[in-house]
């Protein structure tokens, strides 16, 4: 071998180790990049969904024909549709529980009829305030949200059965 | 008591062929991605090593389970036990970078910024790991809506690398055209005059409703009180139109900060896609 190859062998091996190591640190950044690219689709689409956000109607395609034409309903569920897509977002005002105030409005009137829906919606917004907020109970809040779990489940009488 | 104690001395007594064993045990768990299980091991090295080679080399496996299961929080915690201050180290710049990458991960730009920074400044301009590092800093940069900064980060990470220049050409052309920040402050103090904030964002049918609203809550506590009904005039109309403008107000600080991020992230993406993707000649 010649001599001047022999004082080459080393010089060879650090270049070499340097380009496995610059390869797997191209790689690397590589994986990292497409990491950080799936975390802010994710981010993206989330502030899309925020943004399209799409709000039931009071009155279902399922519903009974007698519900559907309810002008009370009919009114109260505009109201509410109105309210959420259009005006609950100009308001100042972050409601205390979950779920929020117009949607439990919207529950408990589908669920239990107008009367005893308009009433629970009523006690519901004088509990939205911040005197009320000292007497909730604490285990209902959730740590995440720091809502108050309020479901219109609380307020039936008689489980609901589910049918199959 | 005097048992618990005598066998912690004893156990923290350990050789190096049972460190070995750790080392075996923590990486399996890890193969088999029982990833707690290998956290607690590495940690356990952590605490029977006395080595700190060792010790900052289970710190440093402990992190990238964390980076693996994607707790970045735990990752940036982890990282931050590893005390090292010789550039020449080979963890020094790796422990830089995925300090960096853990903060950007935890949207902190900033934080990531300063420690690519601080540590670049150390190492030597030939070190491999420094491409990696102002790519991710030229990202960083970006966030931030500094531009220019993150064209001299491209810069120096293509510097070294000729072979790469269409791509750096390609990305280069990308800053012709580059979002346009939006101060959430200042749309804020915009909406001073309801909808001027949302208006300012790009969205003026919404900036128009707020107008509305804020309008006619005006208008009804106006006409209340010059009907001599002054009660309801307050208690009514000030009450909707403080209502409506500090909400307006707090949505077009909102929006701001939405578009920001919505424009940020589709101008990064296609800076990374063609920094994954792009034609290599």
């Amino acid at each position: 071998m010649p001599r001047k190859l022999i004082f080459k062998i080393p010089l060879i091996i650090i270049f070499l180790r340097i380009s496995v190591f610059s390869v797997s640190a191209q790689n690397k950044l590589e994986a990292d990049l497409l990491t950080i690219q799936s975390k802010e689709t994710v981010d993206l689409q989330e502030i899309k969904d925020k943004e399209n956000r799409k709000r039931e109607f009071l009155i279902k395609k399922e519903d009974p024909l007698i519900e559907k034409i309810n002008p009370i309903k009919l009114t109260l569920g505009s109201l509410l549709y109105i309210y959420q897509t259009s005006i609950s977002k100009h308001f100042s005002a972050d409601c205390l529980y979950e779920p929020s105030c117009s949607n439990f409005s919207r529950d408990v009137i589908s669920h239990f009829g107008v009367i005893k829906g308009v009433f629970l919606t009523a006690d519901r917004l004088t509990r939205c305030n911040r005197i009320a907020q000292t007497s909730l109970h604490p285990l209902s809040i959730d740590p995440c949200s720091g809502h108050s779990a309020d479901s219109f489940t609380k307020y039936q009488f008689k489980p609901i059965h589910h049918h199959h | 008591m005097i048992c618990i104690f005598l066998s912690a001395t004893f156990l923290t007594n350990v050789k190096a062929a049972e460190i070995s064993d750790l080392w075996h045990k923590a990486d399996s768990l890890y193969k088999v991605r029982d990833y707690i299980g290998s956290i607690v091991e590495y940690e356990r090295i952590v605490f029977l090593s006395k080595n700190i080679g060792t010790t900052q080399k289970a710190i440093f496996k402990k992190a990238e389970v964390y980076k693996h299961i994607g707790n970045y929080p735990k990752v940036e915690e982890e990282l931050m036990r590893i005390g090292i201050r010789d550039p020449k180290d080979s963890l020094f710049a790796t422990k830089a970078y995925e300090l960096a990458f853990a903060q950007y991960m935890k949207e902190n730009y900033r934080d990531a910024e300063n420690t690519i920074e601080t540590y670049s400044a150390l190492l030597e301009t030939s070190h491999p790991k420094l491409k990696s590092l102002y790519t991710l800093k030229a990202l960083c940069h970006n966030q931030l809506f500094e531009f220019k900064e993150a064209k001299e980060c491209l810069t120096k990470s293509f510097r070294e690398v000729a072979s790469e220049k269409s791509k750096y050409l390609n990305i280069l052309a990308f800053y012709k055209d580059t979002p346009k920040y939006k101060d959430p402050e200042k749309a804020r103090h915009l909406s001073i005059l309801p909808g001027l904030g949302q208006a300012y964002c790009g969205k003026i049918f919404e900036g128009g409703i707020s107008f509305l609203l804020n309008a006619s809550a005006l208008s009804f506590g106006a006409w209340q009180v010059y009907t001599e009904y002054y009660f309801t005039g307050y208690v009514v109309g000030v009450t909707l139109l403080q209502k409506f403008h500090s909400g307006g107000q707090h949505r077009a600080e909102t929006l701001a900060k939405e578009r920001n991020r919505k424009e940020i992230i589709r101008f990064n993406t296609k800076i990374t896609s063609e920094l994954i993707e792009g034609p290599c000649p």
